[in-house]
């Protein structure tokens, strides 16, 4: 069976890495890709040192490009695409080049199977924590209501300093644990792999009516 | 399914949804809010499974064994057509908007709130209204806090408890009391809050004593109509109270002689009207009275016989001092 994961975030959530890093984690020596702007469609093929030097870093940003990292694998899940979407703007109200970006990025959420919701965690602006707050609520609400699955991954784990325990905390509604993960160290990756698999064999099942982390 | 990149975004999020985004009426989080509103429910989630459906049908059933409570049983009966309805509704492509189930029960003591909202939640879980369908209770010092900032963390955990399910705020008006500065009027506005941020999967239920809820709901002007299910649980009359000591004697291998049973209706149709009068609980706590008083009295008898073993005489109800 395929399976679709939208990686969804704030700007500098660090989405882009965590696609590129998690299809080399998963296997894939070279990255199928295809990225969506304005109404256009790009392919390429990559390896992921590549994808990396192309598209991370200062002055590297998405700029609301929506693009997709195709990963094929063995058993039953066959194929896994990782739709890195266009970062969700903070903005209200909304400047008129950020809204199709944000209908762009929805409609990445509505097709895929499984949302992966990234915060950075070593950010403590609290605005931009109500923000996320509120958008993880609401994201799961959606969730649940789709019998899709949906995460809440805090990205950038390997920046923090304190013990990560302060950081397990969900603060609003979602019920959901907050899952540490480090694109750069790899960490919870393994944890992600393993929801995809579940989430996989249950829809297969068709038994899925919702999984939260 | 797959992401198909070239569908034109309408298509899966809904035009109005996309059209609102591309004016600009609605930001980042209202757009996020919507999609759920936007999007019909998911394959996964449409249908509940057989086993929900067996539960739902086996808490119905429970309902209707309930005594009395008439109102109740013809809400559920309007909501369960409701979805019904919905569900073919939707098969035809008809708009279907996902009914807001936020409730006030309002009664005295031991009239049913509580089993009443425990077989909701399994109701609605059954019937895909409710992702779980749990319910979770609460009163005033779960939502209280003692200092500024605690009541919003405490009410917020118990909102993120009751997702996808019931959360059942016991003797809510004590919410109300305490003045302007009290906090509990905070909990009721983060209460407010999440009912209208989350009411796809999450039912409020506020329950307390008739009169002091009708005070507590003229103290938040607009509270009450943020409820659009609002029932009332009237005392259960001497009969239906007897009705409910037999079920509640019959479920635990017990019955009552004749002569208890005019006892009881006596001493019933007494106590009714009376202020502090807990209607089934008041049964309940006789009832388990007289089982005790009842063992006592056969505990002296040699093998005291089947039949003895189950009545309760006239002399184990000891209604006067209860």
């Amino acid at each position: 069976m395929n399976l679709a994961m939208a990686v969804v975030g704030t700007a500098g959530a660090g989405k882009t890495l965590f696609c590129i890093n998690f299809a080399e984690y998963m296997g894939a020596g070279s990255l199928s890709y295809s990225e969506v702007s304005g109404g256009n469609e790009r392919r390429a093929l990559l390896s992921p040192a590549g994808a990396r030097n192309l598209m991370v870093g200062r002055g590297r940003r998405g700029n609301g490009v929506l693009r997709t990292f195709t990963v094929h694998l063995t058993g039953p899940l066959r194929r896994l695409s990782l739709i890195d979407t266009a970062a969700l703007p903070e903005r209200d109200p909304l400047p008129r080049f950020e809204r199709s970006r944000l209908a762009l990025t929805l409609q990445a959420v509505a097709g895929a199977d499984l949302i992966l919701l990234l915060i950075d965690v070593s950010c403590a602006d609290p605005a931009h924590e109500e923000f996320n707050e509120r958008a993880e609520g609401s994201l799961a609400a959606y969730c649940r209501q789709q019998g899709k699955l949906f995460l809440t991954g805090g990205s950038k784990a390997d920046l923090l300093k304190r013990a990560p325990e302060k950081h397990r905390r969900r603060p609003l509604y979602a019920g959901a644990n907050l899952l540490l993960i480090s694109s750069v160290t790899g960490l919870g990756f393994a944890r992600v792999r393993g929801l995809i698999r579940g989430g996989a064999a249950l829809s297969a099942a068709g038994s899925s009516r919702q999984v939260i982390n | 399914m797959m992401f198909p990149p070239a569908r034109s975004p309408h298509q899966y999020m809904g035009p109005q949804l996309y059209r609102k985004i591309e004016k600009g009426e609605i930001g980042t989080l209202e757009a996020l809010h919507q999609l759920s509103e936007a999007h019909p429910r998911g394959p996964a989630a449409q249908e509940p499974s057989q086993r929900e459906q067996a539960a739902a049908a086996a808490a119905l059933w429970e309902l209707n064994q309930l005594v009395g409570l008439s109102e109740v049983k013809k809400t559920v009966e309007e909501i369960g057509a409701y979805i019904e309805i919905g569900k073919q509704r939707e098969a035809h492509h008809l708009n279907c908007e996902p009914l807001v189930l936020h409730m006030i029960f309002s009664g005295n003591p031991g009239t049913g709130k509580t089993t009443v909202a425990r077989l909701l939640g399994r109701l609605f879980q059954g019937l895909g209204v409710l992702s779980r369908g749990h319910l979770v209770e609460v009163e005033r010092a779960d939502l209280v806090g003692e200092y500024i900032g605690h009541t919003a963390q405490k009410t917020r955990e118990q909102v993120q408890k009751a997702m996808g399910g019931m959360l059942f705020v016991d003797e809510a008006y004590s919410l109300g009391r305490g003045g302007a500065k009290d906090f509990g009027k905070e909990a009721v506005d983060l209460l407010v809050k999440a009912m209208e941020d989350y009411r796809h999967d999450f039912v409020l239920i506020l329950a307390g004593y008739s009169r002091e809820m009708a005070s507590f709901l003229k103290l938040n002007p607009g509270l009450s109509s943020r409820f659009p299910i609002q029932i009332a649980y009237p005392d259960y009359s001497a009969a239906e109270l007897l009705e409910i000591a037999a079920m509640m004697a019959r479920r635990r291998h017990y019955s009552f002689s004749g002569a208890a049973k005019a006892k009881l209706q006596r001493f019933l149709s007494g106590r009714q009207g009376e202020l502090n009068f807990s209607n089934a609980r008041l049964v309940r706590n006789i009832l388990e009275k007289a089982i005790r008083r009842q063992a006592l009295r056969l505990s002296g008898r040699e093998e005291p016989g089947r039949e003895e073993l189950i009545t309760l005489e006239a002399a184990d109800l000891a209604v006067e001092r209860s």
